[in-house]
Formats: C-alpha cells, sequence, structure tokens
C-alpha cells in the first residue's frame, strides 16, 4: 500500500465514520391530537414520557380523560398516546426513535406537548423527562401518587389549586436537572422521597399544610432547597459527608436538629437529610 | 346623481361576478378535493404512515370507501368503516374503528362508535354522540420518514449496509488512535508487541487474571482512599482515571496484536527509521483489517440469520481473544515501559568502548607457573 493509497484509505474511513455520526437534518413535522371521554371514575395509572422538547400539562376542563396535542418531528420521534382499558393504564409522550442522539441541541430541534387530565378520575401520575423545557400545573387533579424524574430538565410543577386526593407519595428523581415544585402543600402530601445528582430542586411547601410531611432527601453534589412556613415546625435529621445544611436558628436535641418552634407549631416538617456534597438550603418565606 | 346610480349598478355588476367567480372557485376546489384522492395514492400515504410502530389500526385502502359516507340512525355497521376524501357522518352504531383519510369524522346525536376514531388529515368532531375508545386526528406532512427507526423491521440490504458500516466504523477508529499511538507511543508499542512474540500464551494467562481483578482492584482503591479520609474526595477522579488507564491499556495492546498480525501476513521489513515506520503503519492498518474481518463477514451475512449468529460468535472469540492477550501483554511489559527501557540497555551492550578486542591469530597459552623451591626434597 503507497503512502497515497493509506492517506486515502484513512481518509474515506474518517468519513465513513462522519456520515455515520452526523445526524439525519432531514425533519417531517406531524401533530397529532388524542383524547378520550371519561366513562366512570375508576382509578387509572398515568405514565407521561417525553424527550425532548416543551411540555404543558394541566387539568382538563371538558369531560376528557385525557386530551393531547403533540407537534413532533416523524424522522426522530414517535408519539405516544394511549390508554389501555384492561390494565386503566395511560400512556402519552413523545419517544426517541431508534438510537439518535439526545443532546442540548434536541430541545430545539424538538416538538412540543400540551396535554389535559382529567381532574374526576384519581390517578397515580408518574413523568419522565429528557431533555424538556416543561410547566405542570398539578393542583385540581386527583393525583394519589406522584413521580417526576427529570434528567436535563427545566421543569417547573405548581400545585396552585388544591388536590382532590390525599398524595401519599411524591417521588423526586433529579438527574442533571433543575426542577422547581411550587405550592407543595396544597398537594396534600405526606411524604416525599427526593433523589438529586446533581442538579438542583426545590421544594416550596407553600399553600395549606393539612398534616405533617417527612421528607427524605438524598442529595450527591446536587442542592436543595426548601421553603417552608415560617409557623410549621422544622426538624432536621443531618447524616451528611461534605454537604450539610445552615443550623441558624435551629437547636441540637438527641437525634437531631429542631426549629425554635418545633414544639409550638401546629403542623410539622420533618428532613431527613443523607448528602454526601450536596446541600440543603432552608428559607423560610410566608406566602 | 346619474353618476352615483351608474356607479351603484357598477359595483353591483362586479360583487356579482366576484360572488360568481368565488362560487365557481369553491366548487371546483371541492371537485378537486374529492378527486385528488385515487386508490394509489391512499395506498401510498397509508404505507407511509404504516412506517410507524403505533400503525395496527390503519386498515386496508381496500376497506376505504371513498367521498362523504353516512351510518343513518339505528342502523349498526362492523368497523372499521372507512372513508376518504370525504366526511364521515355517524348517528347510528359502528361496532368497531372508524378511520377517515383527508375528511372528518362527526359523531352526531345518538350516534356511537364503539371502537376508536381516527382522522388522518382530518378531525374527529363530538356533536352529541360517544366515542368508547380513543379519538386521535393526525395531520402535517405525511411523507415516509427517512430514518431508520429502532423497532420497525428493516429491509435485509439495510440491514448488510448497516452492519457493514458499523464495522467500518470501527475500523476507522482503530486506524485513527493508532496512527496516534505510533506517533506519540510507537516505543510503548514495540515493548508490548516484544511481549506478546516472547509468550502469546503468558501474555493471554495475564490478561484473563487482569480481567477478573480488575474490578477488585478498583473497589480495594476506593476503600483505601476512603480510608485516608481526604483522599475520599479523590474517590470520583480515581475511578474515572482507573478506567481510562484500563481502556488505553486494553486498546494499547488490541493495536500490538495487530500490528504482529499485520507483520506476520507481510513480512518483516528492514531498513531507515523512515521504512521502519511506514512499515509500522502498514502492518498495523492490515493487521487491523485482518481482526475487523470476522465483523464484516458477520455484517455481510446479515441477510441469513444462523450465519449471522455463527460469523458474530466468532467475531466475539475473536476480538475477545486479542484484547485479551493484549491487555496481558500490555500488564506484562507495564505498559510498554519496561520493554522501553531494553533499547537503550541493549545499545550500551553493544557498544565496543570498553572491550577488548579478541586477536584472530589468538594467543598463546602461558605455562601455569609452577611453585619454585631451594631445598632439595627430602
Amino acid at each position: 500500500m503507497t503512502r497515497l493509497g493509506l492517506a486515502a484509505f484513512v481518509a474515506s474511513l474518517a468519513g465513513v465514520v462522519a456520515a455515520l455520526s452526523v445526524p439525519a437534518g432531514a425533519q417531517t413535522w406531524r401533530t397529532v391530537d388524542a383524547s378520550r371521554q371519561v366513562r366512570d371514575t375508576i382509578a387509572i395509572s398515568v405514565h407521561v414520557e417525553y424527550a425532548a422538547g416543551r411540555l404543558d400539562l394541566k387539568p382538563a376542563t371538558g369531560s376528557v380523560l385525557y386530551h393531547a396535542n403533540v407537534r413532533y418531528d416523524a424522522d426522530r420521534t414517535e408519539p405516544v398516546a394511549r390508554f389501555d382499558s384492561a390494565t386503566h393504564v395511560l400512556s402519552l409522550g413523545v419517544r426517541l426513535r431508534g438510537r439518535h442522539f439526545s443532546g442540548a441541541d434536541d430541545q430545539h430541534r424538538a416538538g412540543s406537548m400540551h396535554a389535559e387530565l382529567s381532574g374526576r378520575v384519581p390517578m397515580d401520575l408518574s413523568i419522565e423527562l429528557g431533555a424538556v423545557e416543561a410547566d405542570l400545573q398539578l393542583g385540581g387533579l386527583r393525583l394519589t401518587d406522584l413521580s417526576l424524574r427529570g434528567g436535563a430538565a427545566d421543569v417547573t410543577a405548581r400545585f396552585d389549586q388544591p388536590n382532590r386526593e390525599q398524595l401519599r407519595t411524591m417521588t423526586l428523581q433529579v438527574g442533571a436537572a433543575q426542577m422547581k415544585l411550587l405550592d407543595v402543600a396544597n398537594s396534600r402530601v405526606s411524604r416525599i422521597n427526593a433523589e438529586v445528582g446533581a442538579g438542583a430542586l426545590t421544594i416550596d411547601l407553600g399553600g395549606v399544610l393539612a398534616r405533617d410531611v417527612d421528607i427524605t432527601a438524598t442529595l450527591a453534589v446536587g442542592g436543595l432547597t426548601l421553603n417552608v412556613s415560617p409557623d410549621d415546625g422544622v426538624f432536621v435529621d443531618e447524616r451528611s459527608f461534605l454537604g450539610g445544611f445552615e443550623k441558624d436558628g435551629f437547636v441540637k436535641k438527641g437525634d437531631g436538629w429542631y426549629s425554635a418552634n418545633y414544639d409550638a407549631a401546629s403542623r410539622h416538617v420533618r428532613v431527613h437529610l443523607h448528602a454526601f456534597m450536596g446541600g440543603l438550603t432552608l428559607t423560610r418565606v410566608q406566602k | 346623481m346619474r353618476t352615483l346610480h351608474a356607479r351603484t349598478a357598477t359595483f353591483r355588476v362586479v360583487a356579482v361576478a366576484l360572488l360568481a367567480i368565488v362560487a365557481q372557485a369553491t366548487a371546483l376546489g371541492a371537485q378537486q378535493g374529492a378527486a385528488r384522492i385515487s386508490a394509489d395514492s391512499l395506498t401510498k400515504a397509508l404505507a407511509a404512515l404504516r412506517e410507524s410502530p403505533d400503525s395496527a389500526w390503519i386498515p386496508a385502502a381496500s376497506n376505504f370507501t371513498f367521498g362523504d359516507s353516512t351510518i343513518a340512525a339505528n342502523r349498526r355497521a362492523h368497523g372499521p368503516v372507512a372513508v376518504a376524501g370525504g366526511t364521515l357522518h355517524v348517528r347510528g352504531t359502528i361496532d368497531g374503528d372508524a378511520v377517515s383519510y383527508d375528511g372528518d369524522i362527526v359523531v352526531h346525536q345518538g350516534g356511537e362508535i364503539r371502537g376508536s376514531a381516527y382522522a388522518i388529515l382530518g378531525k374527529v368532531v363530538l356533536d352529541g354522540g360517544v366515542v368508547d375508545g380513543d379519538m386521535r386526528s393526525l395531520t402535517g406532512d405525511l411523507r415516509q420518514v427517512n430514518v431508520p427507526k429502532g423497532r420497525v423491521v428493516r429491509s435485509r440490504s439495510s440491514l448488510t449496509m448497516h452492519a457493514v458500516a458499523l464495522a467500518g466504523g470501527w475500523l476507522a477508529v482503530l486506524v485513527v488512535i493508532g496512527i496516534g499511538v505510533l506517533i506519540f507511543a510507537s516505543p510503548n508499542l514495540d515493548a508490548v508487541s516484544d511481549a506478546l512474540e516472547r509468550g502469546f500464551g503468558k501474555s493471554l494467562l495475564a490478561g484473563i487474571a487482569t480481567q477478573l481483578a480488575l474490578v477488585p482492584a478498583l473497589a480495594l482503591l476506593c476503600v483505601g482512599l476512603v480510608l485516608t479520609i481526604l483522599g475520599a474526595l479523590l474517590v470520583p477522579f480515581a475511578v474515572v482515571a482507573y478506567v481510562l488507564a484500563a481502556a488505553g491499556l486494553v486498546t494499547l495492546g488490541y493495536l500490538a496484536i495487530a500490528r504482529l498480525a499485520g507483520r506476520f501476513v507481510l513480512g518483516a521489513n528492514e531498513g531507515g527509521e523512515g521504512v521502519r515506520r511506514a512499515a509500522a503503519l502498514r502492518s498495523l492498518v492490515y493487521g487491523l483489517l485482518l481482526l475487523m474481518l470476522p465483523w464484516f463477514a458477520a455484517g455481510a451475512l446479515s441477510w441469513s440469520p444462523k450465519l449471522e449468529l455463527l460469523a458474530r460468535m466468532i467475531a466475539v472469540a475473536v476480538t475477545w481473544v486479542a484484547a485479551t492477550a493484549g491487555l496481558g501483554a500490555a500488564v506484562v511489559s507495564r505498559g510498554g515501559v519496561r520493554r522501553a527501557a531494553a533499547p537503550a540497555a541493549q545499545r550500551a551492550m553493544n557498544t565496543s568502548s570498553w572491550a577488548t578486542p579478541t586477536p584472530v591469530s589468538g594467543i598463546t597459552a602461558a605455562r601455569r607457573p609452577t611453585p619454585f623451591t631451594t631445598s632439595a626434597p627430602k
């Protein structure tokens, strides 16, 4: 093989690699509008999976179980809107096709989904988000369990109106995402499990706190900001390596740190903190 | 006054003419709308939509009727009921799905669809009726999508092309890395190659042992760092460095095996530094081609699942043996460092400055000295 031949061979191979690694530029935009009428009020499970783009979710106004309007690029993604009447499982969302690269660029090239869920039917809701900018209005629904997972998402979830069921558990998993939950007291939650990798999670316990709340937070290198009303008593059981929380206004008693008003407060927030390098920031703002 | 009448009359004439033109255009448009859907175009359009994994609901083109259609009140029709280029009015009951292409589905008061309602390039309109299942409308660019899809069955030729292209991509990456190693770490590559030549079996055993020890060693490293408190901070960096080092050793070993294989095929080259380097590159490229050959074969045999499986098993075995022996050789030669020092020592041994040349004619043996005494033996 001569030098020239060898160079041509290597160049052609590099070309093959480049051709394989460059994503297809073509886009085929479609819109699917899916809905289903409410037939009964049997509890359902709702799974929302959205890979990349913009997501809005809110309570439905009409007598529909769900309504989803999805704009998607059929070359790269496929929509999911399916209700299994046998198992009472509703699946909504957009998945990436095949093994396409999912990066920051996807968010700009991806489409959008506007979804509505019935406020008449009790449901456990799990939402899994990739590179997504999401605005979730969860108040007014009948949530019994909530699971929210964000990879590289920018998520704001609100409970502007009270949840119409007791929310047993709220599970929050934050990879490298920014996740804000506002007026969480309106969700009538009793237990929150939060896992934060390298992202930032904000839990605002604004609204009407109807009962005591237990929060278990595991922080790797990310941070958790917790906003609690000044009237509520706070207890923090801290097990941290390099992370932790600012202890001003707290008193060490036995197994943990208590806010000065803990004994007098009618509602309590108990935080079980496991932090490696992440930190808990506690704010006390009346809303 | 007359001018005003004249203007009014002119406006009326113009307005009537415009209305006539608009009405004509509307009628023409409607005719064209109905006429633009042919059986062929419908078949093609539905075929494009069937590329989607969630397409089981799409009926065959032969099930479609063209133009407006009505399910009359108190009438029951078995689904799927499909129309193209028109509106489907449902006043009775459909036992199954309703599908429209380029038209709406209107469910009137008293009407019921007991399956789902799908409107392609149209809408599902509830006018007092009931749909038991999902209501879905699809609009936008409905041309056939043009990228490979994960769950869609590919054609055999597409599978073959994909597999061969994948193997080609790996080969290209390895060639590029190999060139980098030849430029920046040639002595290390030589040393690993030498270790392989000296004892392939020993290298293979060392490679297996290294593979078995990789994870426990990493765990020990992490535990050791954590025990030193301050070292715990370094755990993430240590893990990354460890993985990179292991990957580097495997790659170095694999390239050494490839070069050895290439040299075996091409034969050894003697000459100056330039010739030696060119030969090393040639050997490397040929060796990599040789090692990747089973993968290309497996790709080319994608049309036959059994042959492909066999070829893939061979490819995996060849790659594993090459990578393991290479890793072992890299470990034995300490990443090529041990051998890297050897040539210098060899050169030092070859220098004749200190040596005394032996005369060609030889040296006359001296008589062995015997003890000398002046006194006579008794």
